[in-house]
């Protein structure tokens, strides 16, 4: 049970988060005492309790399929860093 | 030494639909870059995503058609990763609760029918498209395909060769698109596979460890694929090395696939539950309503067709490929029956679509709602072939006179003067002529050299330009000669 510095260098890699080398104990501290917490509340017995990621119980509506959003390049631009010809560009990827 | 291969598909389908998934942003192909990214697709903070019907009801027909079980609640979650092609950090897919599950297909393969069982198939949005080749330093992004309707179908470990895994993907292909969900444009990405290959030594052993190879976009690439794939493989384990879970790309160009990402690398995703999105109820009535709607589907509509056409699988095959060559079959046979009662009518005409029309639509590169030649003139070039005033050469001439002018059969034959010559005492004076031309020939056939006759018949036909109907110059050419 809990995590090792390593597992949190891999979270950190998978949610693209730089950080410090010194910050990654402080974080193994604090991570595993959530966890700990965690382990605690999993002792309850919640075997009848159905999960409530929808708390609400009310169910998906639907929309027609109409393209109503037409020609939205300024609106999608407007944040772009860099462009050229429409097209956003970012540091060469291929993977 | 025998190896026993199992793959599984993994098939992104486009659903046809006029606006995104999750929101109005167009969904046409080919348009100028970034104009039909809506801010719903990139996430832009105060927006939220909202269900298009169209899309619920499309996979509810899927369901239905492969006889899978349409689950009354799916949920909707998201998959995390990074690509700057996906604007969102995650991509809104389903996961533990999908729309589909379960269901099967059959496949034809060598005229055996092969049950392929279907494992789920949940809706998903698409991402946008990296383009890497346009600039020198920079990989250029379009986020026009970001948030298109996708249905994922995924099936069991449960074909064995490479041309099972074409049939499956050529047969879900045909069915796809029969039953109108999908378009079906393969050079616009509408249909691609992934498929999981592995190897075992026999039935009793667990699966061995499968390789991944993505985004397959055309039915000869996943054959050559995973063709290369499973020669890699048994070459690995009978040299003593051990095959490590990996995903591959496969390099059309130089046919091999090769390693994207090893186990280590593959991705958590750390799916959960959409917070944006409810829970999507499908109630029994909707089921209901959907199924009204539902075609006959093309393994009914091909199996009816042998049966009652008395054609042969392979034809029917062909004739029920899509739901436009199945039409113009049937339609022409209606017009056909219409015409004239013949006993092998079915078949003939089975003939000249899968013959002559198909090679001419190719030739034209034309589809076959685009023929010139409709379902009528066919039939009643047909049936002026089954009674007699046509040959089926003269047949020819006269479809690639309807090809071209659109005029109607019986005015070309008058017009070209094609009539077949039935007339006995026509014929007979005709043979009398070139008997009397050829009487080494006769001769000849009278000494026993049957292939003497045919030489007459040749010249007779050639006489009357093809149109004596060669039969009854046979028949007549035997009696004159004393058989």
């Amino acid at each position: 049970m809990g995590l090792s510095v390593s597992d949190i260098r891999k979270i950190a890699d998978l949610a693209y988060m730089k950080m410090d080398d010194s910050e990654y104990e402080e974080l193994e501290r604090e991570i595993n005492s959530i966890l700990e917490m965690i382990a605690e509340m999993q002792q309850v017995d919640t075997s009848n309790i159905k999960p409530v990621s929808h708390p609400t119980g009310e169910t998906q509506g639907l929309r027609k399929d109409q393209a109503t959003a037409t020609d939205c390049t300024k609106l999608v631009m407007a944040n772009a860093p860099l462009e050229q010809e429409n097209l956003f560009l970012v540091p060469k990827v291929i993977d | 030494m025998g190896w026993l291969v199992s793959i599984g598909l993994e098939t992104h389908v486009q659903l046809a639909t006029s606006s995104k998934i999750f929101s109005g942003g167009a969904t046409d192909f080919g348009k100028t870059p970034n104009s039909q990214a809506s801010v719903v697709d990139l996430a832009l903070p105060g927006t939220l995503p909202v269900l298009n019907e169209q899309v619920v009801e499309y996979a509810m027909r899927f369901g239905l058609a492969i006889n899978g079980k349409i689950n009354k609640r799916s949920v909707f979650a998201r998959k995390n990763y990074f690509y700057p092609d996906l604007p969102k950090g995650y991509q809104i897919s389903q996961y533990e609760e999908p729309i589909v599950e379960g269901g099967s297909l059959t496949i034809w393969v060598n005229n055996n029918g092969k049950t392929v069982r279907l494992t789920r198939a949940h809706l998903e949005e698409d991402a946008g498209k990296s383009l890497h080749d346009i600039y020198p330093t920079h990989s250029a992004i379009d986020l026009n395909r970001a948030g298109t309707p996708l249905l994922e179908i995924v099936t069991e470990p449960d074909m064995n060769s490479s041309l099972e895994a074409v049939e499956y993907a050529k047969t879900l292909y045909e069915l796809v698109t029969w039953i109108g969900i999908c378009s079906g444009n393969m050079q616009e990405g509408n249909f691609r596979c992934d498929a999981n290959v592995s190897i075992r030594k026999s039935p009793d052993c667990p699966l061995g460890v499968r390789r991944e190879i993505k985004n397959l976009n055309s039915f000869k690439f996943l054959q050559s694929a995973i063709d290369f794939e499973i020669l890699w493989q048994v070459g690995q384990l009978e040299e003593g090395r051990k095959i490590s879970q990996a995903t591959v790309l496969y390099d059309a160009n130089k046919n091999e696939t090769r390693v994207m990402r090893e186990k280590e690398d593959a991705h958590d995703y750390r799916y959960f539950a959409d917070p944006d999105l409810l829970p999507l109820n499908i109630t029994n009535e909707a089921v209901e309503k959907v199924a009204q709607d539902m075609p006959e589907l093309p393994n009914e509509v091909k199996t009816r067709f042998a049966k009652t056409y008395r054609l042969s699988r392979e034809d029917a095959s062909l004739l029920g490929a899509n739901r436009q060559t199945a039409d113009y079959f049937e339609e022409t046979v209606k017009q056909a029956r219409k015409l004239i009662t013949f006993d092998n009518l079915e078949k003939i005409i089975s003939n000249w679509i899968l013959g002559e029309l198909f090679a001419t639509l190719n030739k034209n590169s034309l589809k076959i709602q685009d023929s010139p030649v409709d379902p009528h003139n066919l039939a009643k070039l047909v049936s002026r072939i089954c009674d007699g005033t046509l040959s089926s050469n003269l047949g020819k001439t006269v479809f690639e006179q309807m090809w071209i002018s659109k005029e109607d059969v019986d005015s070309i034959i008058l017009q070209k003067g094609l009539k077949q010559i039935t007339d006995s005492s026509e014929i007979e004076k005709i043979v009398g002529t070139i008997i009397s031309e050829n009487l080494h020939l006769a001769n000849e056939y009278k000494s026993g050299k049957d292939k003497a006759l045919n030489a007459l018949v040749g010249k007779i036909m050639k006489a009357t330009k093809g149109k004596a109907n060669p039969q009854k110059v046979k028949d007549i050419l035997k009696t004159k000669l004393g058989y």
